[in-house]
């Protein structure tokens, strides 16, 4: 069944259907469409849990940590600020093994102040030990939602993970979207039930003392969980394909890839729109293609190498920037490329930060760019007003 | 370079041991570096503290694996800590205890050192607390640093009367080790590879697993002290108890017949003006010391209202 509505509240149904036992969130623009819409179905009574208001973004994860130890299925969504309010509880959630799942509704991050979407505010909880997966539309991001939960209570490796879809682009964009039927999602996604849980009968102790002999061991362990989850997140992705008909790619979805000398790799909503310029480009007689980067935590190292085996060169689009250096994604895809075999030329483009669109021409010039063979810097800004600009050289 | 491991526990000055003796051998000119390892933050768990004293500016920063001298604050810590691990032939132990070297259960072959630091800082300073006077056998144990010097470091951590006095205690110590006599040991001890890891138990997931309970530590092994209850004088007020950070106070009431000889006998010792009234009011209710926990800390006989509770000195 297919439906039109906002990217919001298809969360907020999807949430309802995988069924979870406490949601904590905080409300902060583009995020609060999906908690409003979730405390209404709570309200409603037409979902069965409990809604905890909370102080802060801080205070959200906190509750969803505390609650899913004692083997709740937990949920809340945040941007921005707000995510990078709860950077040290994120680190708390990953350690102790928690498989909350979290929408993240990407968005710039101060200062100065904008609302509007880029990459930053995940990217920038990239060693938070939590699953990143960045998607294209809002049936994507709500097939995910299930998905996700499904991902991050696989016992093999037990880790929460981030739902990123773009603030407004996707949270306040009516659509048509897929809808879920509950019958089959109650199929393919069975009550949490943990091993290990809090319980009054059997005390434990969540994420305890390590001392030198012992905290390396954890981070091991740790690490090996978010590289198994790259087998995961492919697996669910097939079976969730299998039962609803719908298959959104593994870690990364090739596009036009057969035959490419260029390519560009990018992340989130933008991709329907390169995917439509790589349309363009090739009926031109241009041989482009695109990589949607799905998965960005654990990194598609083995798939981004296979994708660029034979293309001449590869263009990123970074919708961050990690400042003083280069966009995120061209650091790990150039290291990714390291000491491959016909290595293509890579280019590294900042573009879409705080909300500035990304039309089809920003992607033309990039594919330019890359055809032109231009030596250009670590990374360049396209699009860059530099008539607006004050700054001392030195 | 030489290298100095100083074993103690939380509470005894290790630490400050380790940065007296480098601040001392910069007073005699050398460069010198300490540090210290913590484990569990807490008073009277085991510490270890490092010093290097060179001739040369000190690059290393790993902990001390191979010393040349190790300083056991605590002989208590002899049998669960392997504290001569790696030290060098000719290395030198030097113990805190009123034994012999023989017999302070250190294998023979190493050259052991004792002093009665508790005894001499009691006597001295009037605390247990023994980095200073240990430090001033370890002057004349070693010879690696004047006793000036030492006096120097502990009268600019300490000035005043606080200072002299833990001069008097490192001199003391001094003057009595350098008449020892020594015992040259062969062969190195065997070390252990980087920190020691006593168990190979599989690390949860998630480290998910039992509470930890002060119910496994037994804390009464850290004792120097123990503390004695005046239970004639004491009015049961309970003070004690509630302030044991250890609960290691227990309050037991007797019954029954117990109970009415307990209270008989008490008003008979209260008309004989041996006990005090309020005490023989209350004689069926006992306040019980729990040897595997108290730590001997002191905070009880601190917290008594009538100074009801002395800190006695522990025979070990």
């Amino acid at each position: 069944m297919i439906d039109i509505m906002e990217g919001s509240h298809a969360i907020a149904l999807a949430v309802k259907a995988a069924r979870p036992n406490v949601v904590a969130a905080y409300p902060i623009t583009p995020q609060t469409h999906i908690v409003e819409d979730i405390s209404q179905l709570i309200a409603d009574g037409d979902l069965e849990a409990e809604y905890v208001k909370v102080e802060s973004e801080h205070s959200a994860m906190s509750v969803c940590i505390g609650a899913s130890a004692t083997g709740a299925r937990t949920y809340t969504a945040t941007t921005s600020q707000g995510l990078a309010l709860m950077h040290e509880v994120l680190f708390n959630a990953a350690g102790m093994r928690l498989p909350i799942v979290m929408t993240v509704a990407n968005r710039a991050l101060s200062a100065p102040l904008n609302i509007w979407n880029d990459h930053q505010d995940s990217i920038s909880e990239r060693d938070s030990g939590w699953i990143q997966i960045y998607v294209e539309d809002n049936t994507e991001a709500s097939d995910l939602t299930i998905q996700a939960y499904k991902i991050a209570e696989d016992r093999r490796i037990q880790v929460p993970i981030m739902v990123c879809m773009d603030g407004y682009t996707l949270t306040h964009t009516y659509e048509p979207v897929e809808l879920l039927d509950q019958d089959l999602v109650d199929d393919f996604l069975p009550p949490y039930a943990p091993t290990d849980y809090l319980s009054v009968d059997d005390p434990k102790t969540f994420g305890m003392f390590a001392d030198p002999n012992y905290y390396t061991e954890f981070r091991y362990q740790n690490h090996r969980a978010l590289e198994a989850a790259k087998t995961v997140i492919a697996e669910v992705s097939r079976e969730f394909g299998e039962v609803f008909g719908r298959d959104h790619g593994g870690l990364i979805e090739e596009y036009r890839c057969d035959g490419a000398e260029y390519v560009l790799i990018a992340m989130g909503s933008v991709v329907g729109t390169l995917k439509d310029t790589v349309d363009d480009l090739r009926e031109a007689g241009i041989r482009a293609g695109a990589i949607k980067l799905r998965s960005y935590r654990p990194f598609p190292v083995e798939d981004i190498r296979s994708a660029l085996a034979d293309v001449q060169a590869v263009g990123i689009l970074d919708k961050n920037i990690s400042l003083g250096y280069e966009g995120a994604l061209s650091a790990d895809v150039k290291s990714t490329l390291y000491r491959t075999n016909n290595t293509p030329e890579v280019f590294s483009f900042v573009a879409g930060l705080g909300g500035r669109d990304i039309p089809k021409g920003t992607f033309v010039k990039m594919f330019d760019w890359m055809r032109e063979d231009k030596k250009i810097s670590t990374s360049e800004f396209i699009d860059l007003r530099t008539e607006i600009l004050e700054f001392q050289e030195v | 370079m030489k290298e100095v491991r100083i074993h103690g526990r939380g509470g005894q000055g290790s630490v400050t041991a380790a940065e007296l003796l480098a601040v001392a051998a910069f007073e005699d000119g050398k460069f010198s570096q300490a540090f210290p390892f913590f484990g569990v933050e807490r008073r009277g768990a085991p510490v270890t503290a490092f010093a290097r004293l060179s001739d040369k500016k000190i690059r290393l920063r790993s902990q001390i694996y191979e010393p040349d001298y190790v300083i056991v604050q605590d002989a208590t810590l002899i049998s669960a800590v392997d504290v001569t691990a790696g030290l060098k032939p000719d290395g030198i132990v030097i113990v805190n205890s009123e034994k012999s070297a023989e017999d302070v259960g250190l294998d023979a072959g190493i050259d052991v050192r004792t002093i009665d630091a508790t005894g001499i800082a009691l006597d001295i300073i009037g605390r247990p607390i023994v980095n200073t006077t240990l430090l001033g056998a370890f002057a004349g144990a070693t010879g690696e640093i004047g006793i000036d010097s030492i006096k120097q470091s502990i009268l600019a951590r300490f000035p005043g009367k606080i200072g002299e006095v833990n001069v008097q205690a490192a001199e003391k110590a001094y003057k009595l080790m350098t008449s020892a006599k020594r015992k040259p040991s062969k062969k190195s001890r065997p070390r252990k590879n980087g920190t020691a890891y006593e168990s190979h138990e599989k690390i949860p997931i998630g480290a998910i697993g039992k509470p930890g309970t002060s119910e496994v530590t037994r804390t009464g092994d850290w004792r120097v002290f123990y503390p004695e209850f005046d239970m004639d004088q004491c009015s049961r007020c309970g003070k004690c108890l509630e302030s044991c950070p250890d609960a290691a106070i227990h309050k037991r009431e007797l019954t029954g017949r117990e109970a009415t000889e307990a209270l008989k006998r008490a008003e008979e010792l209260e008309k004989a003006g041996k006990i005090k009234k309020a005490a023989a009011k209350k004689a069926h209710i006992l306040y019980e010391l729990d040897p595997m926990y108290c730590k001997g800390c002191g905070i009880c006989a601190n917290e008594c209202p009538i100074q009801g509770i002395k800190m006695k000195l522990e025979e070990k």
